[in-house]
């Protein structure tokens, strides 16, 4: 799809280095991009998540300057950065939050992906890597959470360690290999130090084989119909650079507002406590990211089975691609799934709140006393198995089924078509015949 | 000695082609290497492959070996370029997994991690119907007095569905009922329960609700098992060692 390179070199040095390393021809390639012409501000998510991956990188190599990867030091050397490196305080504000505006970003980009059926085909390794970048993030957020070794960075890392020991048989021992010992501990904050230094730059690698996959088939668009001809599309740079600039220009706006009146809004209190093996806090929850995948290992009463409704929740998106028997990309045109879409949004955000509660609490305070089972109706448990059970049905039963049984809406014949016959801009007389005006 | 099939425009093949060839026929497997000596050119020769079709292919020519005849070996046997291939990636797998060992075991507990394994423990510290927690390779062991009313709850429910049925009397050393000494972690997630919680007045878990028994089984909750007991043994009446 991105055709022959328009470069051409003026100066005799850029003709000496474009047969030795063409690297400007690349460069210029990349800015000149066809892209379609109809993408909206869901698609600027792309730009502020390579944004925010910078930030993070920039960010965590200065903090690992000042930091001590040690059970004894690593709590005090946080509180040095914050009250004594010059601008310490500034810095570890803006990777902590940063960490959870990266999380923010990547689930719009993803909700916008399932929306606009940017998986499908020709995407799914696309889509596939941009899954692997999602796995390591979590990976790489749960340990960069240990490093200040505060009561909440314990018993994090304890529990989430703990989840590998559900399984059968060489659980234990894998879980005391990721330990370096018997408990959580020294061994276990340095290894975790190095790693969290280490997979952000894999994530960069992943970061541009997802950029190359992008570039084989071009962007998904709104309308999802293919790219026809050179009429759809506009080049990257200037018209998707101004577009993303924009964008992140915006996210930054919400950003800052974090950072500078409520940085901790998304912290814990119990983090601000020396890391303590011998007392675990009353309420231990992991950051508000990864709130849906914990109410799911809580809802299941059984702890492998718990351990696997987690993973199994983020394996769906994996194999989402495979799932979905529609032949329409865009749920524009999908008027069914656009609605099982939002409650699917619906059922990830209570999960969410259902994993920030504890599992006997009561949602509607003034019902309760009617126990099912295990657990009260009214409580959070509930809320969970339901709001679990939709999430696992949207992928197993809903998807595959609606794309045999729905009947989509007739999708535009290009990318053209839509734009310049929309009813609200132009007269019904001139609708006739768009082709003949574009 | 072999006749030869003319299959290009290879200079060797055109030479060859109006003398003798001398082929040794003991080497005619099929992905062997063949030397082809020229007869009556002294130290003349030069280097084919032998196919499946036994024919001796030099560059882009096709020397039949053995005209009209069944291949030289069948195709189906593993021939000794597999051999080759087969062994050579069997020493590298053992040699790349021989060399990762290390690196995987490194992570494993060190040396002076395992040092620490073992501690004493003095019980006189501990009055009735007190638990004092005691930090063993970085876990908390709880030690319990036991009053003979938690004991008795316990031996009670000895027989009660239980999720890991164990007796009161295997959670703790003979003769000693009083003492119950437990690794203090929740088999659940690895929280450490809270002493005197849970509506069975031994252990409440806060992160996930398991609550344990007085002695120490799980009765309500995610958790799978009982908590564990470490390996400790009584060096006399008040001194207990644990590891």
């Amino acid at each position: 799809m991105s055709g022959h390179s328009t470069y051409e070199p003026k100066t005799a040095i850029e003709r000496w280095l474009d047969t030795r390393l063409p690297i400007v021809r690349f460069g210029v390639d990349l800015m000149d991009f066809p892209t379609p012409k109809n993408l909206n501000y869901w698609w600027t998510f792309g730009g502020i998540l390579a944004f925010c991956l910078v930030t993070q990188i920039v960010t965590g190599v200065i903090l690992a300057m000042h930091y001590s990867p040690t059970a004894d030091g690593a709590f005090n050397s946080v509180e040095h950065i914050m009250r004594d490196v010059n601008y310490g305080w500034l810095i570890r504000f803006i990777h902590a939050n940063g960490a959870s505006m990266f999380f923010l970003a990547v689930y719009v980009h993803m909700f916008r992906g399932i929306y606009y059926g940017s998986y499908k085909a020709p995407r799914e390794v696309l889509w596939l890597l941009g899954m692997v970048i999602y796995a390591l993030m979590m990976a790489t957020a749960f340990m960069g959470y240990v490093l200040p070794w505060g009561q909440m960075s314990f018993w994090g890392a304890t529990v989430i360690t703990n989840i590998i020991g559900a399984l059968p048989v060489v659980g234990p021992s894998i879980t005391t290999w990721l330990w370096g010992g018997f408990a959580v501990g020294d061994p276990t904050l340095n290894r975790f130090f190095s790693l969290h230094y280490l997979l952000p730059f894999m994530i960069a690698g992943v970061v541009v084989l997802h950029i190359w996959a992008l570039h084989v088939p071009g962007n998904n668009n709104p309308t999802g119909v293919n790219v026809k001809s050179k009429a759809d599309t506009v080049p990257f740079h200037p018209y998707y650079t101004v577009k993303d600039g924009f964008g992140i220009a915006v996210f930054v706006i919400l950003f800052a507002a974090f950072v500078f009146f409520n940085p901790d809004g998304m912290g814990h209190p119990d983090n601000y406590t020396p890391a303590n093996p011998l007392v675990t806090p009353a309420h231990i929850v992991p950051e508000w990211y990864f709130l849906p995948f914990y109410a799911l290992l809580r809802a299941v009463p059984n702890k492998l089975l718990g351990v696997l409704a987690m993973f199994g929740s983020i394996g769906m998106l994996f194999v989402l691609p495979w799932l979905d028997t529609s032949k329409v990309r865009s749920m524009r045109y999908r008027p069914m799934a656009k609605i099982y879409f939002a409650i699917f949004v619906v059922a990830c955000l209570i999960l969410g709140i259902c994993g920030g509660h504890e599992p006997d609490d009561l949602w509607l305070p003034s019902a309760g006393g009617f126990n099912l089972w295990d657990s009260d109706l009214f409580s959070y448990t509930w809320v969970a198995r339901v709001f679990g059970l939709y999430y696992f049905a949207y992928f197993i039963v809903i998807t595959p089924l609606l794309g045999l049984m729905e009947q989509p809406l007739p999708t535009p014949e290009s990318i053209s078509t839509p734009v310049l016959s929309h009813p609200a801009t132009v007269p019904a007389g001139a609708a006739a015949s768009p082709e003949k005006k574009g | 000695m072999g006749v030869l099939t003319r299959g290009g425009n290879n200079r060797n093949a055109a030479q060859a082609d109006t003398r003798s060839l001398s082929i040794p026929s003991h080497s005619l497997v099929a992905g062997g290497l063949v030397k082809v000596e020229i007869v009556g050119r002294a130290r003349r020769f030069f280097w084919g492959a032998v196919n499946r079709r036994g024919e001796l292919k030099v560059a882009d020519t096709a020397v039949t070996t053995n005209p009209g005849g069944a291949p030289v070996s069948s195709g189906d046997d593993p021939s000794r370029r597999d051999f080759i291939n087969i062994a050579a990636a069997v020493a590298a797998v053992g040699g790349v997994a021989a060399v990762a060992w290390p690196f995987i075991d490194q992570m494993n507990p060190s040396g002076d991690t395992l040092a620490l394994a073992s501690i004493e423990f003095d019980l006189s510290k501990v009055q009735l119907g007190q638990q004092v927690v005691v930090k063993w390779r970085g876990k908390p062991v709880f030690v319990r007095y036991r009053t003979p009313k938690e004991i008795a709850e316990a031996v009670a429910d000895d027989h009660a569905d239980l999720r890991d049925p164990q007796t009161d009397a295997e959670r703790h050393k003979p003769g000693k009922a009083q003492w119950l000494i437990l690794i203090g972690v929740c088999t659940h997630l690895g929280c450490v329960p809270n002493f005197g919680q849970g509506e069975y007045g031994g252990w409440f878990c806060p992160c996930h609700g398991s609550v344990y028994d007085t002695a120490g089984r799980i009765r309500k909750g995610p958790a799978p098992k009982n908590l564990y007991l470490p390996d400790y043994a009584f060096l006399s009446d008040t001194k207990v060692k644990i590891g």
